[in-house]
């Protein structure tokens, strides 16, 4: 073993796949840090090269690029709220906060480090691993995955905090969401409105978006002010370092959680994030802090989405099973060049495996090393004014909501999910909840569907589903035994700044109603479909979404009213007559006005446009907007006319003249 | 009559010339091809495209460049098409990857579906060599008797080599128990090696070789390659029952093969790459020569059968368009017959 180790080693180490590697790892960090891009156009783009080269070369490219893919997204999380990629969807919800605080440098300083700690562990485990591949990934079939799902799903306790019926309401709606698109097992079109566009379901990139970037540049724009509330950043780098060493023993256990999610082909890849993040809540003291620029919200979900690319690579290794798409990938190219999966990698192609052993290590050092050295200059953009952020970020999403089918739909979609991300910040509704129902709805649905249909409520007593359920039930009862001792309350992650006058709880009230009308219409919708098995869920979703949405309408009123009802006529539609109010809806105005110039004239016109106009509007220079205008634009040349080379679908106005 | 021969002559070579004209060679030198691809990024559609392009644009003349626009999930392989059929430029400028799904009848008669597979061009394409159902070692003594069914996993009602199975039930008396809603094949095979599931199919000799060389499974039939009359074994598994050989000893009334046919017909042409309709001959000409060389070069036969299966049958634009047509003919009784079937058993589909 010592032996194929040190061949794996110097294999890598050779001029050809080191600098293929490096390319790699500096082609896999731009690529990662563009919203809307993603590592996996890379390796696809990558692929036909890949496939022409030999196996050593061919791994140290493909895996140097895909190791990393977590690292650099870090980036837009923590400084505009705007998820890199489905990965980094979590780390918005302590990052985005701690740059706010002016900790952008010291959030990038933990990130990176736990992120290298997370993907070190990941090729230590895969290490470890080697000898008891085979029954490791076996050991898990549909009900435990459901079990598991289900567990990642009562963080929605946690994520709720103080505001746990709205949590689970918002659970229900994110499950909701979850059911758009063909339903597999009946072949019924779920909420498609006789069109294409949603048969695939919902893109979770466009709800993330939706839900926490406009949200939160709306929250500046009515600010006025930067990112960061201080106006130095102090040297936070190495503080950010010394916290991801300090929590190791968090780095470690949400590492091994990000390694299983890996390991786990049906879990997905979006969901490693989040469920280390609720188990950070979930076990760490003082969780009140979750959610408002904690640290160990940042370090969490960083170890553990790049802790998940090792453990992804095992079951590649063992049986040709990728953990993930973009494993999926780089499975098609090792194929082509000759590495086959199965007991040969344990034994005659042993330094193979090795070698991606090493390329995990070394491209994870060298990234690490990579976004540590770039975090300074990064960090700066937390002190930019409003009026720079602001332009940029809106332009960036609707780009990148664009990106997920290449249609105007997409953009639709994108206003949806933010109306409903500030009205559901404004009213103080968690966030969190509803992401991560959409992410697991899907996956409980089918879990549940298929480990019914294959052993019947038997399942109920798989060994396997007793000890997962124990751990779930233990992992939601260890915060209500230690806040009961402490007397504290736990995180209510995503629901800061939210107004509480009695105007606010009618009008808060209403968006319940709304949300409630929301569920009846889809019940409604599903007595059309032809399978009672399709509908089932939507069923189970009404019967809990209503009486739940009922008692928090009537607990709103209640509390709103309490001595105070004599100021309702007076301050019922104050809401609407504040600065505040204004400034919100001048921001509503610009964005919509963004997304209908890219409709009627075009992505490229309308976005200078917008660009100059925002930043000369609210007291820019010529040359603040020059520069913002060409970044824009260089973004999307590079990203969607070079790399994605998107075909553009033909603005309005043009119409007549095609 | 000297004059009518004369005529006639004049005629003929007025007619060869223009046909000589239409067929000039044409050179793509300077020009950008989009290649438009029916699936996302990463998918084998979407690898096929890329490998095809990689030594397509070095095969025609001029050595154009090829881009790559994916239309992704959302409903992207009727997207694609529709495009292809309604705006796309017919003048060699735009080509597009797809796969059987766009011939599928069932999914060519429904309104969102702008466009008429007939009417595309096909340029050639590739055939994985037909699926092969295959159990786990040791469920082949249930799969005739009346105890407990064979589960057949599945991740939808829709898929071609299903058809195998459904005819198996209701002709050859297999008993088995569908279960779909896997969410793809590497689900499948996991749930295969843990005994959740006991049967599935695939086309990938690369999966197969590798379950079999694990000891996991046994092949119990295989779908046949050869187009829609004649189905030969695949050379890899030149002792597996072709399934069409199984059921003709049954023999079905004529609207059940009918049905069968409906089904897997479209699976004769796995995935294929089309020019626009109306695209000029010479520049047909041009793509099926270049496609020609690209599936007689060694190393790209080597890669499309390394990374998708060792069986690959290269396909010419005519034979596509062959099958797609016979496909199109299928009869909607005959698509009746094979819903009712698979609602009888269970097994719903788009």
């Amino acid at each position: 073993m010592t032996e194929a180790a040190l061949q794996g080693l110097t294999a890598i180490l050779q001029p050809w796949p080191l600098f293929l590697m490096l390319a790699g790892i500096l082609c896999s960090s731009v690529f990662a840090a563009l919203p809307g891009v993603g590592v996996l156009l890379l390796l696809t783009i990558a692929l036909p090269f890949a496939i022409t080269l030999d196996p050593i070369p061919c791994i140290a490219l493909l895996l140097g690029m895909g190791a990393i893919s977590n690292t650099a997204n870090t980036f837009p999380s923590v400084l505009i709220a705007v998820p890199g990629s489905a990965g980094s969807q979590a780390t918005i919800v302590d990052g985005y906060p701690m740059a706010q605080k002016g900790e952008a440098k010291r959030a990038f300083g933990a990130a990176f480090m736990a992120s290298a700690m997370g993907g070190l562990f990941g090729a230590a485990v895969l290490y470890l691993s080697l000898p008891i591949l085979t029954p490791l990934v076996l050991s898990f079939g549909s009900p435990e995955f459901l079990v598991l799902v289900i567990w990642g799903l009562s963080a929605v306790g946690v994520l709720s905090g103080k505001s746990p019926l709205k949590g689970l309401i918002a659970a229900v709606m994110g499950v909701l969401i979850a059911t758009v698109g063909v339903d597999d097992k009946t072949a019924v079109e779920r909420f498609d409105f006789g069109g294409t566009y949603l048969w695939d379901g919902v893109s979770i990139v466009l709800v993330g978006l939706g839900l926490f970037a406009v949200p939160e540049m709306i929250s500046l724009a009515v600010r006025r002010s930067a990112v960061s509330d201080v106006e130095a950043l102090g040297s936070g780098v190495l503080e950010g370092i010394k916290d991801a060493f300090r929590h190791w023993w968090l780095v470690i256990r949400c590492s091994i959680i990000g390694v299983w999610v890996g390991v786990l082909p049906g879990l997905g890849s979006t969901v490693a994030d989040w469920f280390a993040y609720a188990h950070a809540v979930q076990t760490e003291k003082n969780s009140e802090n979750f959610g408002k620029g904690d640290v160990r919200g940042v370090i969490a979900p960083e170890a553990s989405n790049n802790a998940k690319e090792g453990g992804a690579l095992i079951p590649t290794i063992a049986f040709g099973i990728p953990g993930s798409t973009s494993l999926a990938i780089m499975l098609a190219a090792f194929l082509a060049v000759g590495i086959a999966p199965g007991s040969d990698m344990l034994t005659t192609n042993l330094n193979y495996t090795f070698a991606m052993i090493w390329v995990l290590v070394i491209s994870n050092l060298i990234a690490t090393t990579l976004a540590i050295g770039a975090s300074p200059v990064f960090a700066k953009v937390s002190l930019l004014p409003f009026y720079m952020i602001v332009p940029i970020t809106l332009v960036l999403c609707v780009a990148s909501s664009f990106a997920a089918h290449y249609l105007w739909a997409d953009i639709a979609t994108f206003l949806v999910f933010s109306t409903i991300g500030y009205f559901m910040r404004l009213y103080g509704w968690p966030r969190p909840p509803f992401l991560v129902a959409v992410v697991l709805g899907s996956q409980l649905e089918r879990y549940l569907w298929l480990s019914q249909a294959r052993y019947g409520w038997e399942f109920l007593i798989h060994p396997g589903v007793l000890l997962i359920a124990l751990l779930t039930v233990a992992t939601l009862l260890f915060p209500v035994i230690r806040n009961r001792r402490q007397k504290k309350s736990s995180a209510a992650a995503g629901t800061q700044d939210a107004v509480d006058t009695p105007a606010s709880r009618l009008w808060g009230s209403l968006f319940t109603a709304f949300m409630v009308s929301v569920l009846l219409l889809a019940l409604v919708i599903s007595t059309t479909w032809d399978s009672l098995r399709s509908a089932m869920i939507i069923y189970w979703l009404v019967g809990i979404g209503v009486p739940l949405a009922i008692l928090d309408i009537v607990f709103d009123l209640r509390s709103g009213m309490r001595g105070r009802a004599a100021s309702w006529g007076i301050t019922l539609f104050s809401p609407f007559k504040s600065e505040v109010a204004e400034r919100t809806l001048a921001m509503a105005a610009w964005l919509l006005g963004l997304a209908a110039a890219v409709i009627l004239i075009g992505f490229h016109l309308a976005i200078a446009v917008f660009t100059i106009a925002y930043v000369r509007i609210y007291g820019g220079s010529w040359r603040a907007a020059i520069c913002l205008t060409l970044f824009g634009e260089a973004f999307l040349i590079t990203a969607f006319d070079y790399l994605i080379t998107v075909l553009w679908p033909t603005p309005l106005l043009l119409w007549p003249f095609m | 009559m000297t004059n009518f021969k004369f005529g006639s002559v004049f005629v003929l070579a007025s007619a060869l010339a223009l046909q000589a004209g239409s067929t000039v060679a044409q050179d793509y030198s300077g020009k950008t091809i989009q290649m438009l691809i029916a699936s996302n990024a990463g998918g084998g559609t979407d690898r096929m495209g890329r490998l095809f392009g990689l030594y397509l644009k070095d095969k025609l003349p001029g050595s154009p460049s090829i881009v790559y626009r994916n239309f992704a999930a959302g409903g992207g392989k009727i997207r694609a098409a529709n495009y292809l059929a309604s705006e796309a430029k017919s003048d060699g400028s735009t080509l597009m990857q797809t796969d059987a799904s766009v011939v599928t009848p069932s999914m060519v008669r429904r309104k969102v579906s702008k466009f008429d597979p007939r009417t595309f061009i096909p340029i050639g394409g590739f055939n994985a060599g037909g699926s092969v159902v295959f159990a786990r070692k040791g469920t082949m003594k249930r799969l005739t008797d009346s105890g407990k069914p064979v589960i057949v996993g599945a991740i939808s009602g829709s898929r071609s080599w299903q058809a195998m199975t459904v005819w198996g039930k209701e002709y050859l008396g297999w008993n088995l128990r569908w279960i779909p809603g896997y969410k793809g094949t590497r689900s499948l095979m996991k749930a295969l090696r843990q005994g959740e599931i006991d049967m599935m199919a695939t086309a990938s000799s690369k999966r197969i070789d590798r379950l079999l060389k694990d000891g996991v499974i046994e092949l119990i039939a295989q779908e046949g390659v050869g187009g829609s009359q004649v189905f030969k074994a695949r050379a890899a598994y030149p002792d597996v029952p072709v399934f069409p050989a199984l059921l003709k000893a049954k023999n079905l009334p004529q609207i059940a093969w009918d049905g069968y046919k409906s089904w897997i017909g479209p699976s004769q042409v796995d995935k294929w790459l089309t020019l626009p309709p109306g695209t000029p001959k010479a520049h047909v000409a041009a793509y099926r020569t270049a496609f020609n060389s690209v599936t007689s070069d060694k190393k790209f036969i080597k890669l499309l059968k390394k990374q998708f299966s060792k069986d690959a049958v290269i396909m010419s634009g005519e034979e596509i368009a062959n099958v797609i047509k016979k496909v199109s003919h299928v009869s909607n009784d005959a698509i009746a017959f094979s819903r009712t079937l698979r609602k009888k058993f269970d097994i719903s589909s788009r």
